[in-house]
């Protein structure tokens, strides 16, 4: 065979760029790691171990010379024992056949290194062939459709070139070989058997790699003319006729447990055999090349549902399961955890919902309850100062008792004082005047201080001024708005147009009004609601020169035996009254110059009348 | 007994109060001085006095029921009549059960007033001449030795002599002579008198 130019060029290209590796430098040190190994080969071995070191022997000790350090073995295993070997890591590397290299790919990801260059001028790629024979004689043997009913004969199920590649043929002419052959017959190696069983009419077909038969021819054993290619067609280089599509040759791979850096050795030094070298005498082939794409088999192995690919026979969910519990268990499991989780987040916005709907209410709560104590405060405020106006009435009272015990506890006493005098006649004339000087001075004591309380409660008197009593009532039922809103207590309006001005100081009218208001609310306690009203209007009595503010309630009235006490101090009739209320707006009133007048025919309830004199200019 | 005028202390800060129960006091013969304040009143202050104080509870400086309260903390022999304003009835109560022996409201019956100052005044007698007594019989006591203290309280008990001796372990002779110091040192006219100024030592003991 002649050396081919370029794939020698492509070939020393390749190794400059090995040695241009980047990490190149590392590989002495590394190299040196290597030192003392001794790694196993794997070789497919069909036809028996002494064959195949016979075959392979030399490229193994090639690879051992020429790796420094390292020693190979050659091991050759069938395919049972290739799995084996690979799935216990007990080889590096492996040579095999291009199905079988498919199928542990798969499953050990062992990833190939080089592929077997059988001859220069065949591209490795496209090396591989089924021929399927029969003898020339049989006119009703012409295609591989016409397989179908006859017997066949082959090497082996798991052999690729000698049957799976026929088979993938034979499929696509839509026959299957298990079922729409009369026979199917797997004879073993060598594949010459195969031939001679065609030729003496034992088997109808058979089926044997591709260019056996020219080998066959050019050494002798046969005639070519005696046998025929089914759907014969001439291969890549025209030198044989083959049956089926082309596929690439057997790869050297590397376990994935393999040194990537052994590996590039390894490669490289493949790469590096030199021609005719004795190794690949041996072998049979021309070189090694870089390793090519293995698609093929792979497409074939899928639709022939063997190797890789064996579980899709098998039904699909069962399949599926089989091949992928783990995965669906995972799914599962993710599911069931969604569905749990889809859940909880369901719960947990249900608990938040409900858990800020309480603090909502809860919030209006507190909201109401400061409302409430606002109200109350105010109310409290309001009660506080009208106890402050009470004690300060109380004090006054108090106060002016005290002042007034003075001069009368004197008096009382000078007079007993004389009286006894006269009566044991121990009293001069000089000595009684000057007593009874003293007592008089006294009763004008008592006098004076009268006199000052008259004055004090008459002291608004002179702040007199006109004063609109529509705008006075308007403001104080501003006032007692809050308390009458928190009462539930309607409060309507009613005031007359064109009302003179009456004389007054506004703040105490306001008072007096607002005083008013709080007796007919107090009267309204524990009514029905339509019953909780009060109406304030205002009135001009043309005739009697008055102007009126009636204050008028709806409920229980005025209870006629305590009607002639109502305007007496701590007269009352509520639980928590001080009983000064009217009191004190009566004495309000009279410093105004009015009165306060009760109308008790105002069935239900009472109305109370404030009637102040019209203001005159002074 | 040494003999105390009596006197009505009138402590108030009304000017005309003070003048016309002066006026009135004096008028049934009980003699009385005034003061404008309780300040005023303490540097006269004999605790240990024939007396009746009419106080008034209102009064700038000290008040009425702080001079009470003083004085019945050093057990005077004074009485206190409180004067009350109008409704001070709760004062009053409070002024009674400290110690005070009266209280009247203002303004005064005469005739009350007067009554209540003699009562007051003859409590005031009555506490005085207990006090000097116990004084007098507790100054006696104090001029005894021991011996003679024993001796005088088996004489109280009621013992003769001879049975005075056996328990003290000496002589009868010698009983006698102490019996005779111990009548001499108390005063004692009698076993009789013996007998009641141990009754008063006991009586204020207890």
């Amino acid at each position: 065979m002649k050396p081919s130019q370029p794939s020698d060029l492509f070939r020393t290209l390749l190794l400059c760029l090995a040695m241009l590796w980047p990490g190149t430098g590392g590989a002495v040190h590394e190299t040196r790691e290597l030192a003392g190994q001794h790694l196993n080969i794997g070789v497919l071995a069909f036809r028996g171990e002494q064959r195949t070191e016979k075959i392979w022997g030399p490229t193994v000790e090639y690879l051992s010379l020429a790796v420094p350090g390292v020693s190979f073995d050659l091991k050759p295993l069938d395919l049972e024992q290739m799995e084996q070997a690979v799935q216990a890591g007990q080889v590096s590397f492996i040579i095999t056949n291009p199905g079988n290299y498919v199928e542990l790919e798969y499953r050990y990801g062992v990833s190939r290194i080089a592929t077997l260059q059988r001859y220069h001028h065949q591209s490795p790629s496209r090396r591989i062939h089924s021929a399927i024979i029969a003898r020339a004689d049989r006119t009703d043997l012409q295609n591989i459709d016409d397989l179908k009913n006859r017997s066949v004969m082959a090497v082996s199920e798991n052999a690729f070139g000698g049957f799976q590649v026929a088979w993938g043929e034979m499929k696509q002419h839509a026959i299957d070989p298990n079922s729409d052959l009369a026979e199917l017959v797997f004879a073993g190696f060598p594949q010459d058997n195969i031939v001679k069983s065609v030729l003496d009419g034992s088997v109808d077909a058979g089926i044997i790699r591709g260019c056996l038969l020219e080998q066959m021819d050019r050494a002798g054993l046969i005639d070519m003319a005696d046998l025929k290619v089914l759907g014969g067609r001439p291969n890549d280089t025209g030198e044989c006729r083959v049956s089926t599509a082309a596929y690439p040759d057997w790869p050297l791979a590397k376990l994935g447990g393999t040194s990537d850096h052994l590996a590039k050795l390894v490669t490289m030094t493949l790469l590096a055999m030199p021609d005719n070298h004795r190794a690949a005498l041996a072998g049979e082939y021309s070189g090694w090349t870089i390793p090519v794409e293995y698609q093929a088999v792979h497409d074939l192995f899928r639709e022939l549902q063997i190797g890789p690919y064996e579980w899709m026979r098998r039904p699909t969910l069962l399949i599926l399961w089989s091949r992928y519990w783990q995965w669906i268990l995972v799914a599962l499991l993710g599911v069931l955890w969604w569905i749990w989780h889809v859940y909880r987040v369901e719960q947990l916005v249900r608990t938040r919902t409900s858990q800020l709907t309480r603090a909502n209410l809860r919030l209006q709560e507190e909201m109401e309850e400061r409302q409430q104590t606002e109200q109350k405060l105010l109310t409290q405020q309001n009660e506080l100062a009208h106890v402050a106006r009470v004690s300060t009435a109380g004090e006054l009272a108090s106060g002016l008792a005290h002042e007034l015990n003075q001069p009368l506890s004197a008096i009382s006493s000078y007079a007993q004082g004389c009286i006894w005098r006269l009566e044991s006649g121990r009293i001069t004339q000089d000595e009684l005047r000057d007593v009874i000087q003293r007592m008089a001075a006294e009763a004008e004591r008592a006098g004076a201080i009268i006199q000052r309380l008259r004055g004090f409660l008459r002291k608004e008197q002179t702040h007199c001024k006109a004063v609109d009593i529509n705008q006075a009532v308007g403001e104080a039922t501003d006032l007692f708005a809050a308390e009458a809103n928190r009462r539930g207590i309607r409060v309507t309006l009613t005031l007359a147009k064109a009302i003179p001005p009456v004389c007054s100081e506004t703040i105490q009218l306001q008072q007096v009004i607002i005083n008013l208001l709080r007796n007919a609310a107090d009267a309204l306690n524990g009514l029905a609601a339509e019953r909780l009203r009060i109406e304030l209007s205002t009135h001009y009595a043309v005739a009697e020169g008055v102007v009126r503010i009636d204050v008028r309630d709806f409920g229980p009235g005025i209870d006629p035996q305590g009607k002639s006490h109502l305007f007496e101090p701590f007269f009352t009739t509520t639980a928590d009254g001080m009983g000064l209320g009217l009191s004190l707006s009566q004495s309000i009133v009279e410093s105004h110059g009015g009165t306060i007048r009760v109308i008790d025919n105002a069935h239900p309830g009472a109305c109370f009348s404030i009637v102040l004199p019209v203001y005159k200019e002074p | 007994m040494p003999t105390e005028p009596e006197m009505v202390h009138i402590i108030d800060d009304d000017d005309s109060i003070r003048s016309s129960l002066t006026w009135l006091l004096e008028a049934v013969d009980i003699p009385a001085t005034s003061y404008d304040s309780a300040e005023a009143f303490l540097p006269a202050l004999k605790p240990d006095s024939i007396g009746v104080l009419i106080l008034d509870v209102r009064m700038p400086g000290m008040s009425g029921m702080q001079l009470l309260e003083r004085m019945v903390q050093q057990g005077s022999t004074l009485q206190i009549i409180i004067l009350t304003g109008h409704g001070d009835v709760p004062m009053a109560v409070r002024a009674m059960s400290n110690g005070a022996f009266y209280f009247i409201q203002k303004p005064v019956n005469g005739p009350q007033l007067v009554e209540k100052v003699r009562e007051a005044m003859l409590k005031s007698r009555i506490a005085y001449s207990q006090k000097i007594r116990l004084d007098d019989v507790r100054g006696r006591v104090e001029r005894l030795t021991p011996r003679e203290r024993e001796v005088m309280e088996l004489i109280v008990s009621g013992h003769a002599n001879k049975v005075i001796a056996a328990e003290l372990g000496v002589v009868e002779r010698t009983v006698e002579v102490h019996r005779h110091r111990v009548m001499e040192k108390m005063e004692a006219a009698s076993v009789a008198d013996l007998v009641i100024m141990q009754q008063i030592i006991k009586q204020e003991v207890d």
